[in-house]
């Protein structure tokens, strides 16, 4: 019996997780007079647990909701992608600054995500920081590209695997509009 | 932006793999190495020439297999476990041969697959059929896309009684795109087994499940097993041994 609560208190858990990721999509794509940023990033990896080594990180597709604040733009979203430990669901935040004109941005982020496994996700932590490079800028439409150092950890994971921790650079494409 | 939103839940909902269901211990007689690409077994002494690749079901975490697969390694053969993108390795058909192309002090390569990884396994001896003396099944049934019947050497299709994913009228069914069939009603037949061609063997796990192919728990839509994991392991183990010993000899 006490097991089956167990299980049913990590269910209930597992779910509001869930709803409060699609909720958040939810606010983030419903955004009235926002900018919106779609993202595809190819993350090449050169670093995991203790060893470096280059290898195809994985690809993951970001949806950001960006908004000032002061000289800086915030930016929240979703993201998901693939990665060691298969794939990954994350909320992600970070600030933005543009430098030298406003073609050049840099930032940092940070992602708090799960890994997708069932029944027992497991959390994840991205830290990273970036340069973007927008190379057409309209007032409507924006497109650009982006590079970034990222750490990313999922502590539990060691419970099943070597590799629980990985250093990558995600190369990106984005839209904005 | 609503069929957006499905997307997003289908992606959610279609992307979990199952995780293993014990936590990862090195065992003392074997040698575990893991990078990116792959899991390696091998026994610490008196180490074979032979090399096995396994294939991860898909959506099924890699270490799932390696309780199961280390004591294939404790006969002297290597296993290395796939690790592929998003647990998918259908997406990653080439991976196996970079890998059988990396580690040339081996001189036979067999491949495996659990389930779609199964599946995996056999469009990569469609593909490259000259790399592999032999291809094992774990609860998965041939596809004809990857239509192997004239494949000139031998198969192992070990199957489930209660496998609710690959059930044993499917792998009736799909007995011709493999090669001629033989079915087995004990694993001791191999011992003193004489074919003119090449085979596939078939054996029918009485009691088992596909889950049960993996540590990883019950998957979705699956039968109930009447045997534990561990004994229908134990076969498992059991019957890829004796394959690979008869298929060098």
């Amino acid at each position: 019996m006490q097991s089956q609560n167990l299980s049913v208190g990590m269910k209930t858990r597992n779910q509001l997780r869930v709803i409060f990721i699609l909720v958040f999509t939810l606010s983030t794509l419903f955004g009235l007079g926002q900018k919106v940023e779609v993202k595809a990033n190819y993350l090449q990896g050169f670093h995991y647990t203790s060893n470096w080594d280059l290898f195809k990180g994985g690809s993951e597709l970001m949806i950001n909701y960006r908004y000032p604040v002061k000289d800086f733009i915030v930016n929240t979203g979703v993201s998901f992608r693939t990665i060691q430990w298969g794939n990954q669901l994350s909320i992600s935040t970070g600030i933005t600054k543009s430098f030298f004109g406003d073609r050049t941005e840099f930032g940092a982020e940070i992602q708090n995500g799960i890994a997708l496994f069932y029944e027992k996700p497991l959390y994840s932590l991205s830290l990273g920081v970036k340069a973007s490079y927008l190379f057409i800028k309209k007032e409507k439409l924006t497109l650009g590209v982006s590079g970034e150092i990222r750490f990313t950890g999922c502590p539990r994971y060691k419970n099943y695997s070597l590799i629980y921790s990985v250093w990558e650079i995600p190369l990106g494409l984005f839209i904005r509009f | 932006m609503k069929p957006l939103f499905i997307f997003l839940l289908l992606i959610l909902v279609g992307s979990c793999s199952y995780l293993p269901d014990e936590e990862l211990i090195l065992a003392a007689d074997i040698k575990y190495e893991e990078t990116t690409e792959y899991i390696k077994l091998s026994p610490k002494t008196n180490s074979t020439k032979i090399a096995l690749i396994f294939i991860p079901g898909g959506l099924v975490d890699p270490h799932s297999y390696t309780g199961n697969l280390e004591k294939i390694a404790r006969t002297g053969n290597t296993v290395f476990i796939l690790k592929v993108s998003a647990n998918l390795a259908i997406l990653e058909i080439s991976k196996s041969i970079k890998i059988k192309n990396q580690f040339t002090e081996y001189s036979s390569w067999y491949i495996a697959g659990h389930s779609l990884g199964g599946t995996a396994a056999q469009a990569v001896v469609h593909k490259y059929p000259s790399d592999f003396e032999g291809l094992i099944f774990n609860g998965v049934y041939p596809t004809e896309r990857y239509d192997l019947k004239d494949w000139n050497r031998n198969v192992l299709s070990l199957y489930a009684e209660f496998d609710g994913l690959s059930t044993v009228e499917e792998i009736e069914a799909n007995k011709q795109f493999l090669p001629s069939a033989l079915t087995l009603t004990s694993l001791n037949e191999i011992d003193t087994l004489s074919v003119l061609g090449p085979t596939t063997l078939y054996y029918e796990i009485k009691g088992g499940n596909h889950s049960q192919f993996g540590n990883y728990g019950q998957q979705s839509k699956d039968g109930n097993a009447t045997i534990s994991k561990q004994e229908q392991q134990d076969i498992v183990v059991n019957a890829i041994t004796k394959f690979i010993s008869w298929n060098e000899n």
